[in-house]
C-alpha cells in the first residue's frame, strides 16, 4: 500500500491506522482521569517518566490537560476519523456501486491535513506549558492567551482547524458521491442505512463544521493578534467583546456534531439488525427518514446547551421544546429496529453483537439527555457527571460500539481475512458491560451532585462519600482498557495468520459482498453492477424456493424472473449471474 | 475445524459462487485483470469514444456540483462571522468607519465588475482576456482593501486591539475576506497560466468563476455586517 495511493480502500486504511492509534492516546488519557478521581493526586502508575517531578501524580495543570485532550483527541481525533475516515471511505463507493469517490485526490488531501492535525496534537505535549487545558470545547476566556498562553492551546486549535478541515473534505465528497456515483439501479430507496446514514451525517459536516472553523478562527486570533471578540472584562482593552458568541458558535457546530458522531452508527445498526434478524428493515423509508429528521432539527437545539449561560427566558423554553421534539424521529427509528428485531430469526454474530449494544447504550444515552434537555431539570445536573455520563453513553460508547460493529462485519472485505468470532464476541460483550459500569457510575455520581473537571472531588464534604463509587468505577474502566487487549490481538493475530474469509461470511445482498472480490481491487469491480433492489432482500420465499437461500444479492438476476427494469446493457439472466453494464474506463 | 465453520452458525454451503469475480485473497491479493466478457464488450471502436465523451462531462458535472455545493456550505463560515458581528451591534453602539463608506463600497464594486466581465466572457469561446481582466480586477481589490486598512490604522487610529471589538470585526473580517479572494484570485491566475500553455482549462475556469461569486456575495455580507454604520 503506497502512502500515494488516490484508492479510497487505502485512505480508509490510513485513517483507520491513525484513528485507532488515537483511540489508544485518549484511552490512557481517560484512565489517568479515572485513577485521579479514584486516588486523588497519587502517582499514576507508569507515568513517573512523563512526569518525574511529582513521581507520575498528576499536579491540577497536568490534570486539566490530560482532560482537555482526553476529550479531542477522541472526538476529532479517534471517533470522527473512524467513522467516516476509515469505515465511511471505505463502505460508502463500494456499497453504492461506485468505482471510487468522486474527488479521489480531495480525499487523500483530507487525510493529510487530519494526520498533520495528529502531529500538531501529538507537539503540543512537548512544548512548555503543556497542551491544550481550556477543555475539549475550549470556552474563552479561559482559552485565551490571558489564561492559557502556552503555546499548546494554539497548537491545538490549529490542530482542531486541521480536523475541521478534512471532515468538511469528506463531507462533501461523500454527498457528491452519493448524488452523483450510484450504480445503474441504485435508487436512492435501494440504498443500504449505512450509505443513509453517513450521508446525513455529511450534510451535516458540510454545513456546521464552517461554523467551527469560524469560532476557531476568531478565536485564533484572539490569541494570536490581539482582536478582541471573545475577550471581556479586566483582560478586554477597549470596550472588548463576549465569551458568550464563541457559546453558541461553538455549539451551533457542537451540537450537529454529536449527531455526526451517532448517524453512521445508527444508519449501521439499522442495517445490521435488518441482516442478522435476516429480515428486511422495518419501516426502511421512514426510518431513513427518521435519520433525515434529526438531522434538520439538529440545527435548531445547539442552545439547550446554553441553558444556564444567561439566555431569554422565552429562547429557552423554544430551544427545550425544539430539543424534546428530536427524541420522536429517534423513537421512530429505535421502534424499527425492534420491530426489525420482532420474530426475526436472530443470529448474535460479532456486528450483531455490538449492533445490539449500540442499541442499549444509545437508549439508556438518550434518555438521560431528555433530563438535561428540560430546562427545569438541566438546571441543577449542568456541569455535573451526569452531563459527561449522558454523553460517554450516547457518543462514547454507543459510537464506539458502532465503530467496531462497523469494524467486524466489513473486516473481512477490508483485509480479505476472517477475524476470530469468539474473541471478537468476548470483546463486544465485555465492553458494553463495563461501558454500562463506568458510565452508569458517572451517572450515579452526578446525580449525587458531583461537578465535572474536579481535580480533587473530596475536598467537598459534601462529595466525600462518592469515593467509593468513583474507585468502582475506576476499577470497571481499567477492566474496560484491559479487554481492548482482546481485539488487539485478534487484529494482529488475524492480519499474520487469519484464515482467508469466505466471499459473502455474513450472507447478505449488498454490493460489496456479493460483486466485489475481498478485499475489492482497483476500481472496485470488474465490471459496475446494474442494482435490481433494495439492501435487505432477506427470507424471500421465492428467492427461498429458486435460489435455495434466504438472501439475494442487490444485482443478482433471479432465475425465471422477467426483468423488470431491462436495459439495453443488461447481461441475459442466468443462474447465479450478477448483472453487469459495460465498465467504461 | 472450527476454521471451517461459519459465523452465521449455519453449515458451509457448497452451491456455486454467486460471485464469479470475487476472490477470497489473501492479504493485499488484487484480482487478475478482469478476463472480458463477451457479452458486454464495446461493440465498436465510436461507441467507446462517444462514451467516453459521456464520462468525461459526467466527471465535470460532478466536480461542479462539488463546487457548487461547497461554496454554499461554506458560506456558513461568513454567516457565522456575520453572526458575531451582529451580536456585538446589538450589545452595544457600534462606533460610526472613519474610512470613506463610498470608497469601500467602490472597491466592492471592483469585484462586482470581476463577476460581470467572467460571466459575459465564460459565453465566449477561446479567449482568456476576462480571466486575465478579472485578475487584475482582483488584484486592484486586494490592494484597495490592504489601502483602507492600512488608512484606518494609521491616521485614523482604528487599532487592535486598542479599537475594542468593532476594530477587530473590521480588520479581521475583512483580512479573513481578503484571504479567500486572494486564494480566488491565484486560482484564476493558475487557468491563465495552464491556457497560456495551451491547456483546454474552460471546465476548470467555470469552477473559479463560481468562487468569484461566492467572495463577492460575501463582500456583500462583510459590506453590510461590519462598514455600514
Ligand atoms: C434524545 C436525544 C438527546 C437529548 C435530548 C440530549 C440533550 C442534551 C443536553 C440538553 C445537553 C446539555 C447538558 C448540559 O450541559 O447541561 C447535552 C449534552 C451533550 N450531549 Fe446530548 N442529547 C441527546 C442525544 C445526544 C447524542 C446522540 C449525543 C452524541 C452522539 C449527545 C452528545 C452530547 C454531548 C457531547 C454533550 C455535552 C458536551 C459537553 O458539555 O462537554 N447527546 N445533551
Ligand atoms: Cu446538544
Amino acid at each position: 500500500m503506497s502512502l500515494l495511493s488516490l484508492d479510497h480502500k487505502d485512505v480508509a486504511r490510513r485513517y483507520l491506522w491513525s484513528g485507532l492509534g488515537f483511540l489508544l492516546l485518549g484511552g490512557l488519557l481517560a484512565l489517568a482521569i479515572r485513577w485521579q478521581w479514584a486516588w486523588p493526586g497519587q502517582p499514576v502508575p507508569g507515568l513517573a517518566w512523563a512526569l518525574p517531578e511529582s513521581r507520575g501524580a498528576l499536579t491540577p495543570p497536568t490534570y486539566t490537560a490530560v482532560f482537555t485532550m482526553h476529550g479531542l483527541v477522541m472526538i476529532f481525533f479517534a471517533v470522527t476519523p473512524l467513522l467516516f475516515g476509515a469505515l465511511g471511505h471505505f463502505v460508502l463507493p463500494l456499497a453504492i456501486g461506485a468505482r471510487g469517490l468522486a474527488f479521489p485526490r480531495l480525499s487523500a488531501l483530507g487525510y493529510w491535513i487530519y494526520a498533520l492535525g495528529g502531529v500538531l496534537v501529538l507537539a503540543s505535549f512537548a512544548v512548555r506549558l503543556g497542551p491544550a487545558s481550556a477543555g475539549w470545547t475550549a470556552y474563552p476566556p479561559l482559552s485565551t492567551s490571558a489564561f492559557t498562553p502556552g503555546l499548546g492551546q494554539t497548537l491545538v486549535t490549529v490542530a482542531v482547524l486541521c480536523a475541521g478541515t478534512s471532515a468538511f473534505t469528506y463531507g462533501l465528497n461523500f454527498v457528491v458521491t452519493v448524488a452523483r456515483c450510484r450504480a445503474p439501479g441504485m435508487t436512492w430507496g435501494r440504498l443500504p442505512l449505512t450509505v443513509w446514514g453517513l450521508f446525513f451525517a455529511s450534510v451535516l459536516n458540510v454545513l456546521f463544521v464552517p461554523v467551527l472553523a469560524a469560532a476557531t478562527a476568531l478565536l485564533l486570533m484572539d490569541r494570536l493578534l490581539g482582536t478582541q471578540f471573545f475577550i471581556a472584562g479586566a483582560a478586554a482593552v477597549g470596550g472588548g467583546g463576549d465569551p458568550v458568541v464563541y457559546q453558541h458558535l461553538f455549539w451551533l457546530f457542537g451540537h450537529p456534531e454529536v449527531y455526526i458522531l451517532i448517524l453512521p452508527a445508527w444508519g449501521m445498526v439499522g442495517d445490521l439488525v435488518a441482516f442478522f434478524s435476516r429480515k428486511p428493515a422495518h419501516g426502511y423509508r421512514l426510518t431513513a427518514g427518521a435519520m433525515g429528521t434529526v438531522s434538520a432539527l439538529s440545527g435548531l437545539v445547539y442552545a439547550h446547551h446554553l441553558f444556564t449561560s444567561g439566555m431569554s427566558p422565552l429562547l429557552g423554553r423554544t430551544f427545550m421544546v425544539l430539543t424534546l421534539l428530536i427524541s420522536l424521529p429517534a423513537e421512530v427509528m429505535f421502534l424499527n429496529w425492534l420491530m426489525t428485531l420482532w420474530r426475526g430469526s436472530v443470529r448474535l454474530t460479532s456486528p450483531m453483537l455490538a449492533a445490539l449494544a449500540t442499541m442499549v447504550v444509545f437508549g439508556l444515552g438518550g434518555i438521560t439527555g431528555l433530563a438535561l434537555g428540560a430546562v427545569a431539570t438541566d438546571v441543577p445536573l449542568h456541569g455535573t457527571l451526569w452531563v459527561v455520563g449522558h454523553f460517554h453513553l450516547t457518543m462514547g460508547a454507543a459510537s464506539f460500539l458502532g465503530v467496531f460493529a462497523g469494524l467486524y462485519f466489513w473486516f473481512p472485505k477490508m483485509f480479505g481475512r476472517a477475524l476470530h468470532e469468539g474473541l471478537a464476541k468476548v470483546h463486544v460483550l465485555s465492553s458494553a458491560v463495563l461501558f454500562l459500569g463506568v458510565f452508569g457510575g458517572q451517572l450515579a455520581a452526578g446525580y449525587a451532585g458531583q461537578l465535572r473537571r474536579l481535580y480533587d472531588p473530596y475536598q467537598y464534604t459534601y462529595l466525600k462519600h462518592l469515593l467509593p463509587l468513583n474507585q468502582w468505577t475506576t476499577v470497571c474502566a481499567f477492566l474496560l482498557g484491559a479487554v481492548q487487549v482482546v481485539f488487539v490481538v485478534n487484529l494482529v493475530w488475524t492480519l499474520r495468520r487469519g484464515r482467508a474469509a469466505e466471499a459473502n461470511p455474513w450472507q447478505v445482498g449488498t454490493l460489496e459482498w456479493t460483486c466485489a472480490s475481498s478485499p475489492p481491487g482497483e476500481g472496485n469491480f470488474t465490471q459496475v453492477p446494474v442494482v435490481l433492489r433494495g439492501p435487505h432482500a432477506l427470507s424471500q420465499p421465492e428467492v427461498l424456493e429458486r435460489l435455495g437461500r434466504d438472501w439475494i444479492g442487490q444485482a443478482e438476476v433471479l432465475p425465471g424472473v422477467a426483468r423488470q427494469d431491462t436495459t439495453e446493457e443488461a447481461v441475459p439472466a442466468s443462474e447465479g449471474t450478477v448483472s453487469t453494464v459495460r465498465s467504461v474506463t | 475445524m472450527s476454521a471451517e465453520r461459519n459465523p452465521m452458525g449455519g453449515k458451509a454451503e457448497t452451491r456455486v459462487d454467486p460471485t464469479p469475480h470475487s476472490t477470497s485473497g489473501a492479504l493485499g491479493m488484487k484480482p487478475l485483470p478482469s478476463v472480458s466478457d463477451a457479452r458486454t464488450e464495446p461493440s465498436s471502436l465510436e461507441a467507446s469514444t462517444s462514451s467516453a465523451a459521456a464520462e468525461t462531462a459526467n466527471s465535470e458535472g460532478t466536480a461542479w456540483l462539488g463546487t457548487v455545493l461547497g461554496l454554499a456550505a461554506w458560506s456558513m463560515f461568513f454567516a457565522s462571522l456575520a453572526f458575531a458581528v451582529g451580536w456585538y451591534r446589538m450589545r452595544e453602539p457600534w462606533p460610526p468607519l472613519p474610512v470613506s463608506l463610498l470608497g469601500l463600497g467602490l472597491t466592492g464594486l471592483l469585484l462586482f465588475t470581476g463577476s460581470g466581465v467572467l460571466h459575459l466572457g465564460l459565453q465566449r469561446r477561446e479567449s482568456s482576456w476576462p480571466a486575465r481582466c478579472a485578475l487584475a480586477l482582483g488584484l486592484a481589490f486586494l490592494a484597495l482593501q490592504a489601502m483602507w486598512t492600512h488608512q484606518a490604522w494609521w491616521t485614523e487610529h482604528v487599532r487592535i486591539p486598542e479599537g475594542g471589538v468593532s476594530a477587530s470585526a473590521f480588520h479581521g473580517l475583512t483580512a479573513l475576506h481578503a484571504l479567500h479572494v486572494l486564494g480566488v484570485t491565484s486560482g484564476l491566475f493558475l487557468v491563465c497560466w495552464r491556457h497560456a500553455r495551451g491547456a483546454d482549462v474552460r471546465p476548470s475556469l467555470r469552477r473559479h468563476v463560481l468562487g468569484w461569486h461566492f467572495v463577492t456575495a460575501m463582500w456583500v455580507l462583510l459590506f453590510v455586517a461590519v462598514y455600514l454604520p
